[in-house]
């Protein structure tokens, strides 16, 4: 609720210097702009000549709000004060607000009735105090010295501004303090507030203060060989919300442009990988920095709001339409920059309606992929991030998260010896698994072709999940039978992956904290295939990106031997969000053929069982993991733990709504989005 | 809600000077907030911009025994507030020789010495003297907003005092508006509370018209006392907002109604002579303060007030709290406090300022923080029985209501409370009590919702045939709430919460059957329990009604239809400077049909036009982010860039305005369309049946993307098969959008 319109800062109203007299108790020595705050009629003036009284009128010159000089500010006050006779005269003549039109008539409030509050006992010395009347809000720190020099053995006296009532004091807290330590460094080392010879200096002061803060919010005043007060007025922003890795930043100014020399190396480094693809742990693989030193970096740039944050895009992603989109799709600014920003250059611009009927069309649990098929949008030359990102940016489009929950295992009998469980039986009880979707039909078209007949029933799910008892499973279900240590657990995991930062500066590939659950370990139920091992190298010797994509997730257990390798190898799994892949959505998918045996038997960091709790959607799981969506879903799947028979599963599978379905024994997605 | 809250207190002021009458809670603690460790106090303490030095000046005495009771137990993060008073004391028990290195060695000590005395005569490590006089403003300042902020504490309140002569009056004349906002505000806070309207002969006053003599009291002052929140949480001027909210709903007619009673029957001043004896009693005894404020409570009728007061704003629910006989109903709005918190983790969609309309609807108090939807006649209404208290959800509201006596209106509540029902809107409960909507139905509503007893929510299709969405959040962990729903519907056969949701989450992306009944019952017989799980997802906001919204397109083919047609007719008048003229005429459309301030902008209504204006200001800022964003992508000089980005733009409008015709565009208001869109509009309609093509023409101006369905049913009166039809029949012309409303 900034009081003045134009301005950001709030407007000081007053300056005023009041001190405890020995004989009238609190009173104001001096204000600027004079006679604003009305104080009772004076008895006996104690220090008579109060230098103001004196000194010419001249109409101030409206040109508040103006660039800062603040050469001329310094220069005006040093001249005032170093030597407080002489050119003073002249300066104040200049810049004296006594004579402001208009409000200078007003009286802001009685001084009595905040005298209290301004001048307050020892207890409230010290402290920021603010007082409000009606319509005006005080800020002082009232100080207090103590000694046997002043008359009471004490002296008190404080400087306050005085504002609107509704304005916002936050910037002007630490310039009050800092005014009022410095006067009373001043005072104790040369008696400047209780001479006679140097307090008329005040005046000068509060002028420069007054002047300075509003014209240009800053000032510097030298008050004597030693001590000056040099302030600036920063604007108050909110902190801004928690950085997390998986926030893409987009700059909203040209942020390059800006480096200077002197700037943070890190933000230097971080800046550079800002551009609306990247996302924040990305940026630091990029940049070669520490990820929490980029997350302080990033959300230095938010704190100034020349950054805004949006999501990882991927072709697997969902959106939504807000409710504003109710008025913005009328709002002419949108209808105009919508077309030429999404469009691909050289292609024809699709008009607004048929734009606005596209974003319309995306919905949740229709990926991007889905969407751009049924709609033909290669055809429409649309380069689909920037369409997505610009329903984004202006708000009207949300991404919509998908929640992979763990579902505990219904059954009430105790979990079977895991030396029982054989590979063989495993995938027997996964085949038969298949055969039996209770709720299959509800979401998908191809399975409600293939159980088309079956429907709800509760003694059938019953009896399909008694037959659940692997080992992972019961283990699973005892992690998640209770909420509080369910809970806890992720944490646990969670703090453990935060710890992967301190333990990468030992030297080590950052990828090893990850334990893949594989077949060499005991009592784990997915091993019943062991192709993946096999099918790896040719998937390696195939080349290109994606083919390292797979890497990841087919070499668990052996991760790259050094770090920059793993790096690489991270920058690759990471894919979906590079430029070039979003740009060319001809080619929008990386695609998995290789990695088609492994289907079910993905090996999947066990770390990310815990964390299926509902709480954590798929970007921060993804970022976490370090694997794009499409070994995600594998490894949701694995741990889901049906296996899907290779002859219904189409080339773009895993985008599709089918993987709400396979898991929905073990594991289901829920979706949420925003309103 | 008011998570800031530390103490309410009860301030005095007689001739003999100020003190703290009662306290609630008995002994506050401020939240220590200065995580830093503490400085060397060796050092020089010339540093008053830091708090803690500040408040131990150096060339004062050093004073070892400057601590208060410790606030916390990490005396490396802790800082005191020095308290004169106890100082005193505290130096004589303690050995006084910690000088600076013995800062924190004196707690155990102090916690010995923290005796009774101290119990009684401090507060937030003042001594509450001090604190009495410091809340007791001048003479001058009463009977207006009170706000004081000392470092981290803020005291919020509104005192009020006698007249000169002593005597407590009203005032009889309202020179200032501020006085005649008070006065009606009294006025209006007792109405609220029907029970003091409605019975003006109020038990205890039974001499009224002389003003009570007053024997001392000067001045009173009902102080709440804030932790003053961080501000670098939240955007600049929430905090003055949050404390204003606090001061208007429970500081102001607290002391008003106070101040009233005062004014009747002397009532405070009686509290305060009974408060204060049993204090001094207590304190002579020898007593424990808390024997005091135990007995307090039972003593007197405002110390249980304010305890009733502090808990129920703690817990974030309703006050019933009773103030000489008088029944008074206060609460914070439920999502205040999220003013303090930045806006990034809620929507900023809730914080919004509401529309005009709901400020008309809901009414001032109600405007802000309670996060409600607008009350309109297509909205249905959800009883919350299960309230937050759980025993007998109506029993207070019948006691209050049964107070006034008024027994067509409560039997009329009553009634209604039986009517009512999420799947009629309020306007079918209107007609079928045989209520007026505006005077009856909708004051009804809102005093159920002010009371928490009921909420707003869209009207759910008897079948279950809505359409869900799931929130961005929920208030509970997934987990806490599948175990709820497990205690609820855990034997009856429904679905597990969590694969509930996932059902619920992907049915909107189906191209038929997207609503709850397809995608997660099935069976008409599992309608009634599915019915029991809706409401209790909608009580727990889990869920959100999608509604659809409609636009109109006018396609490029059909512009050419209407182009050609309207060549042939003007064919033979053909004139001069015809050309021109229509392509003014072209422009002017054009115009209109953007609505910037043109003659649209006049044809509306204030409502609308405020509502017009502001849009586009929201879209300007973000405006100016795109812009720069897509400068930021051709980086390179700003001059040049600047006119490459205004070329195409102005280009782009010139090509907009003439080729309007060549290419498709919305009609964004066809209520108020233009005649050229008017001509569309009806061109639409050519070849299709008569039946359809009236009902378009009635229904069509509702198709402006904004109205819900059930709005525009409501309001064109059509069943939704009709709709269907006409959604059907011009499919070419329409598109739907699937939202939140």
């Amino acid at each position: 609720m900034p009081s003045d319109g134009d301005s950001f800062l709030p407007r000081i109203q007053s300056v005023f210097y009041a001190v405890f007299d020995v004989r009238q108790g609190p009173k104001i020595v001096y204000q600027v702009p004079e006679g604003l705050i009305a104080v009772p009629p004076p008895n006996v003036l104690t220090t008579a000549n109060l230098p103001t009284t004196s000194s010419p009128a001249t109409p101030l010159t409206e040109q508040f709000a103006s660039v800062p000089v603040p050469g001329i500010a310094s220069r005006n006050s040093s001249t005032s004060l170093v030597s407080p006779n002489e050119p003073r005269a002249t300066s104040r003549s200049v810049y004296s607000p006594q004579k402001r039109s208009g409000s200078a008539s007003r009286i802001l409030f009685n001084f009595d009735d905040i005298s209290k509050y301004v001048i307050p006992q020892s207890q409230l010395c010290g402290r920021l105090v603010t007082c409000s009347t009606k319509r005006h809000r005080i800020i002082g720190f009232p100080v207090e010295l103590k000694g046997p020099k002043y008359q009471r053995n004490y002296l008190r006296y404080n400087l306050c501004f005085v504002f609107e009532r509704g304005a916002d004091l936050s910037c002007y807290e630490p310039i009050v303090r800092k005014v009022s330590r410095v006067l009373t460094a001043c005072e104790e080392e040369s008696e400047f507030l209780s001479s006679p010879r140097t307090s008329p200096a005040i005046h000068a002061i509060l002028e420069s203060l007054y002047e300075d803060l509003n014209s240009y919010s800053e000032t510097s005043i030298p008050i004597d060989r030693f001590n000056s007060i040099e302030l600036k007025i920063f604007p108050f922003y909110p902190n801004p919300p928690p950085v997390k890795d998986w926030m893409v930043p987009l700059a909203l100014i040209n942020l390059t442009k800006r480096i200077e020399d002197n700037w943070d190396l890190t933000m230097v480094k971080v800046c550079r990988y800002i551009d609306g693809v990247n996302h924040v742990s990305r940026i630091a693989h990029l940049a070669d920095c520490d990820l929490a030193l980029t997350r302080l970096a990033i959300s230095h740039l938010l704190y100034y709001q020349v950054i805004m944050t949006i999501d990882i895009f991927q072709y697997s992603n969902m959106y939504t339409l807000r409710k504003c989109i109710q008025n913005l799709a009328v709002a002419a600014d949108v209808k105009e920059e919508c077309g030429p920003y999404v469009t691909k250059p050289g292609c024809q611009i699709p008009d607004w309606p048929k734009l606005l009927h596209l974003y319309s069309r995306l919905k949740p649990g229709k990926t991007v992929l889905n969407w751009m098929e049924t709609y033909e949008i290669h055809e429409l030359g649309i380069d689909v991030r920037r369409f997505v990102s610009f329903g984004v940016i202006k708000g009207f489009l949300r991404r919509v998260h998908r929640w992979p929950v763990l579902l505990p295992s219904e059954s009430d009998s105790p979990p079977s010896d895991p030396a029982d469980l054989t590979s063989v039986s495993h995938r027997k009880r996964m085949n038969s698994l298949s055969g039996s979707i209770p709720y299959g039909e509800s979401f998908t078209r191809k399975n409600t072709s293939d159980h088309a007949g079956s429907s709800f029933s509760q003694p059938r799910l019953s009896s399909i999940t008694n037959s659940h008892e692997s080992p992972t499973l019961s283990c699973i279900s005892s992690h998640t039978g209770d909420a509080p240590r369910r809970a806890s657990a992720a944490e646990k995991v969670l703090e453990q992956l935060r710890n992967r930062d301190i333990q990468k500066t030992g030297g080590s590939p950052r990828t090893s904290w990850i334990h893949y659950t594989n077949e060499s370990e005991p009592g784990v139920g997915i091993s019943a295939t062991t192709t993946a091992p096999q099918d790896s190298p040719v998937v390696v010797r195939t080349g290109g990106s994606e083919s390292r994509r797979q890497s990841l997730s087919l070499f668990p257990a052996n991760p790259p031997p050094s770090p920059i390798l793993a790096k690489a190898t991270i920058t690759a799994t990471l894919t979906p969000s590079r430029p070039r892949m979003a740009r060319s959505p001809s080619a929008p998918v990386p695609q998995t053929r290789n990695g088609v045996d492994s289907w079910a038997s993905t090996p999947y960091p066990k770390a990310l069982l815990p964390l299926l709790d509902g709480e954590h959607h798929t970007d921060e799981l993804a970022v976490i993991f370090e694997a794009g969506w499409p070994l995600l879903e594998q490894w949701l799947l694995s741990i889901g733990g049906r296996r899907r028979s290779r002859r219904f599963r189409p080339r773009f599978d895993y985008l599709s709504m089918n993987v709400f379905t396979s898991m929905d024994l073990h594991c289901c997605i829920i979706l949420c989005f925003y309103i | 809600m008011a998570e800031t809250l530390l103490a309410i207190l009860l301030v005095t002021t007689s001739a003999n000077g100020s003190s703290i009458v009662y306290r609630w809670p008995p002994s506050p603690v401020a939240s220590p907030r200065f995580s830093r460790a503490k400085p060397d106090s060796a050092l020089t303490s010339l540093h008053l911009d830091n708090p803690w030095r500040a408040s131990h000046p150096s060339d004062a005495p050093p004073d070892p025994a400057k601590e208060s009771i410790p606030l916390q137990n990490d005396p490396e993060r802790e800082w005191k507030r020095p308290s004169t008073q106890r100082d005193r004391s505290m130096s004589f028990s303690s050995s006084g020789s910690h000088h600076s290195s013995g800062r924190n060695s004196p707690t155990k000590d102090m916690l010995e010495c923290r005796s009774i005395e101290d119990e009684y005569n401090h507060l937030f490590g003042y001594s509450s003297d001090f604190l009495a006089n410091l809340l007791c403003p001048q003479r001058s300042m009463c009977h207006q907003k009170f706000e004081l902020l000392v470092d981290d504490l803020a005291f919020i309140g509104h005192p009020v005092s006698a007249e000169d002569d002593g005597a407590w009056r009203f005032k009889p004349e309202k020179p200032k508006l501020n006085d005649r906002g008070r006065e009606s505000r009294i006025r209006r806070v007792s109405q609220t509370d029907r029970a003091s309207s409605a019975s003006p002969p109020r038990p205890a006053s039974s001499e009224k018209p002389p003003p009570a003599a007053s024997l001392w009291l000067q001045r009173f002052h009902f102080v709440m006392v804030l932790d003053v929140p961080d501000p670098s949480s939240s955007a600049s001027g929430n905090i003055t907002k949050y404390f204003d909210i606090i001061y208007e709903q429970i500081a102001f007619p607290v002391a008003a109604v106070l101040f009233q009673e005062q004014v009747l029957s002397n009532f405070v001043e009686e509290e305060c002579d009974t408060l204060g004896s049993l204090k001094d009693d207590c304190s002579a005894k020898g007593d424990e303060f808390s024997s005091y404020i135990a007995q307090a409570l039972d003593a007197s009728s405002i110390a249980p007030a304010m305890k009733i007061l502090y808990e129920a704003l703690k817990s974030s629910s309703v006050a019933y709290i009773t103030i000489h006989d008088l029944p008074l109903e206060l609460q914070l709005p439920p999502y205040l406090d999220v003013l303090l918190h930045s806006e990034e983790e809620n929507e900023p969609d809730c914080l919004t300022a509401p529309d005009d309309d709901d400020y008309q609807v809901w009414g001032q108090e109600m405007s802000f923080g309670y996060k409600l939807p607008s009350l309109t006649a297509w909205k249905s209404l959800l009883l919350l029985d299960d309230g937050p208290e759980g025993i007998d959800p109506y029993a207070n509201l019948r006691r209050s209501l049964i107070g006034t006596g008024d027994r067509s209106l409560v039997e009329g509540l009553i009634k209604f409370l039986e009517i009512a029902s999420v799947t009629l809107s309020l306007a079918d409960m209107a007609s079928l009590l045989d209520w007026d909507l505006d005077t009856q139905v909708f004051p009804t509503v809102r005093w159920l919702v002010h009371h928490r007893r009921a909420k707003v929510v869209d009207i759910l299709h008897p079948g279950l045939k809505t359409v869900f969405t799931l929130p961005a959040k929920f208030d509970a962990p997934l987990s806490q709430l599948t175990i709820e729903f497990n205690k609820q519907f855990g034997t009856s056969g429904v679905l597990p919460l969590p694969r509930l949701l996932s059902a619920i989450s992907t049915s909107s992306s189906k191209q038929s059957d997207t609503h709850f009944f397809a995608s997660v019952v099935q069976s008409k017989e599992a309608i009634p329990l599915y019915h029991e799980v809706v409401l209790w997802m909608l009580k727990r906001d889990m869920l959100i009604t999608l509604h659809l919204h409609i636009r109109i397109v006018a396609t490029v083919r059909l512009k050419e239809r209407v182009k050609a047609a309207a060549k042939g007719r003007s064919r033979d008048r053909k004139g001069s400077g015809r050309k021109g003229q229509s392509k003014l005429r072209n422009q002017l459309d054009a115009d209109g049909d953007q609505s910037p301030p043109g003659i649209a902008w006049l044809a509306l209504s204030p409502k609308g036009a405020r509502r017009y204006t502001r849009d586009p200001s929201v879209g300007g800022s973000r405006n100016s982010r795109l812009s720069e964003l897509i400068l930021h992508d051709d980086s390179d000089s700003e001059g040049r860039r600047r006119e490459e980005s205004e070329t195409p733009e102005s280009q782009d409008e010139i090509d907009n305005h003439s080729g309007e015709e060549d290419e498709a565009s919305m009609i964004n208001d066809p209520g108020r369309a233009t005649p050229l869109q008017r001509r569309w509009l009806s061109a639409m309609s050519e070849g299709k049946d008569p039946v359809l093509v009236r009902r378009f023409e009635q229904i069509n101006q509702y198709f402006d993307g904004r109205r819900t369905d059930d709005e525009i049913l409501y309001r064109a009166e059509m069943s939704r098969r009709e709709l269907r039809e006409i959604l059907h029949h011009y499919d070419e012309y329409l598109q739907t959008f699937l939202h939140p409303s």
